[in-house]
């Protein structure tokens, strides 16, 4: 009985550990972190245009920075450990650190150091902060524990950190999906007509779709199902290619009509991460997710 | 040593893979009784977040409308609006960041007493007053029903400050 319940017990931690510790394929690895870094480069490049957001000309004065958050959200302390008339220097240093991730020339660290200057620029005004930056933030966190140096022998804990940042992909499209379950309009097929129709969210003129329902209600409703559909199916070997196409197409579509490039590109270049993966303990049975 | 650095990583997946799961949803009674667990945690890796992207509702187009009173205007009054483009379109990818300070400082009236208002008080007002706009397309069942579309314009005038108020508190 003891010598079953101890064979069971091994069996479940074998099973735990290879699930999480399944090697994930070197080119898989390799375009995530190109696609990732090069993604996070253009987007902040844009932000030397912006640094007045982040210095001593901020509407927000640095040592009110915190007073920003909502009590739900506040951090401890702020990752803004640079004076304000350092900002300069922290974002040649954050893109330059995104260069070399994209050579693959960084160690942990370094992805560690990009990801502090990440936050200290988000705590640095808060109000300023783009959904992306919150994506942005999440996956550099999880790729400041990846060696991106030894591709084809990567170890345990990169394995770890590549399966989490596939579950938090997969949580966040879930959410997105379950909170638009809560509107009405999401419901009736219409609220892709409120979202196109502001014109501080789209790109065109988009106002002839008032007639074209098949379109806006095809529109929403696939938007809603593509989000929630997203997690069962990703994770299904077969179903997986298909929903990472139709994601590539639903944030083209966004990109196109509401001016999301910079989103859709971090969002789709973290799509690599789901390549094929082998288990350690069975290193000849690909896509083994 | 080398069953502890398995044990330790996945002690660290279960208490990371329950807050990144549990936490979006604040309205949960686990996380009324249990976010405390997980809330200090995530908030400093700012993973914090409810992924209520463009939910419940998509939002309509905001701005806000400044009016700064100061007696080295030639007129006294200045008007400015935040963002500058107000309500319409703008491609440029360098004023993103401009519309999403604004918005969330324009959608709590406390943040514009706190930051905004003396921002400009800084900067040798009397007065400043600040009004929130919003502007919207009629709803698709309503717009369908309509010929001619016609924007609806609602102003909400959210916080009136005499900066020398200001500075004595």
């Amino acid at each position: 009985m003891k010598h079953n319940i101890l064979n069971a017990i091994s069996f479940c931690w074998h099973a735990w550990w290879n699930h999480w510790n399944s090697k994930i394929n070197e080119s898989s690895l390799k375009n995530t972190r190109i696609a990732f870094s090069v993604s996070v480069f253009f987007l902040y490049s844009v932000r030397f245009w912006n640094l007045n957001f982040y210095n001593s000309e901020s509407l927000i004065s640095r040592s009110q920075a915190l007073e920003l958050f909502d009590a739900y959200q506040k951090p401890l302390f702020s990752w803004n450990f640079w004076p304000d008339s350092m900002a300069l220097v922290m974002q040649i240093t954050f893109l330059v650190l995104m260069i070399l991730m994209a050579f693959g020339q960084v160690v942990r660290p370094m992805v560690g150091v990009a990801w502090v200057i990440h936050l200290g620029f988000m705590h640095r005004n808060w109000a300023a902060g783009m959904g992306v930056d919150t994506i942005v933030s999440v996956f550099l966190f999880y790729f400041s524990f990846c060696e991106f140096r030894n591709l084809k022998a990567p170890d345990s804990l990169t394995n770890v950190m590549i399966r989490m940042a596939q579950v938090h992909l997969s949580v966040i499209y879930f959410y997105t999906g379950l909170e638009k379950l809560r509107g009405p309009q999401w419901w009736e097929g219409t609220a892709i007509w409120t979202a196109l129709s502001n014109p501080q969210m789209s790109s065109f003129d988009l106002l002839f779709l008032k007639d074209w329902p098949l379109i806006v209600g095809l529109m929403t409703h696939s938007t809603v199902l593509f989000e929630l559909m997203f997690l069962p199916l990703v994770w299904n070997p077969r179903t997986r290619n298909m929903i990472l196409i139709v994601g590539v197409l639903f944030h083209f579509g966004t990109a196109l009509l509401m001016d999301l490039w910079a989103f859709a590109a971090v969002m789709t270049s973290l799509y690599f991460l789901f390549g094929s993966q082998t288990s350690q303990s069975e290193p000849n049975q690909a896509s083994k997710i | 040593m080398k069953k502890l650095g398995p044990l330790i990583i996945s002690a660290w997946i279960l208490y990371h893979g329950f807050a990144i799961v549990l936490m979006p949803s604040p309205g949960s009674i686990l996380v009324q009784n249990y976010g405390w667990l997980f809330r200090g945690y995530l908030n400093q890796l700012s993973m914090n977040t409810t992924w209520n992207l463009f939910s419940p509702e998509p939002a309509s187009s905001m701005y806000g409308k400044i009016q700064l009173i100061s007696p080295d205007f030639e007129t006294g009054e200045q008007e400015i609006f935040l963002p500058n483009s107000k309500g319409e379109r703008n491609l440029d990818p360098r004023d993103r960041r401009e519309y999403y300070q604004f918005r969330y400082l324009l959608l709590d009236p406390s943040r514009l007493e706190k930051f905004l208002i003396p921002f400009y008080c800084k900067q040798n007002i009397q007065e400043v007053w600040v009004s929130v706009v919003t502007e919207k397309w009629p709803t698709y069942l309503e717009a369908q029903r309509t010929q001619h579309l016609e924007k609806i314009f609602f102003e909400k005038s959210e916080v009136q400050k005499n900066c020398e108020s200001l500075s004595e508190t």
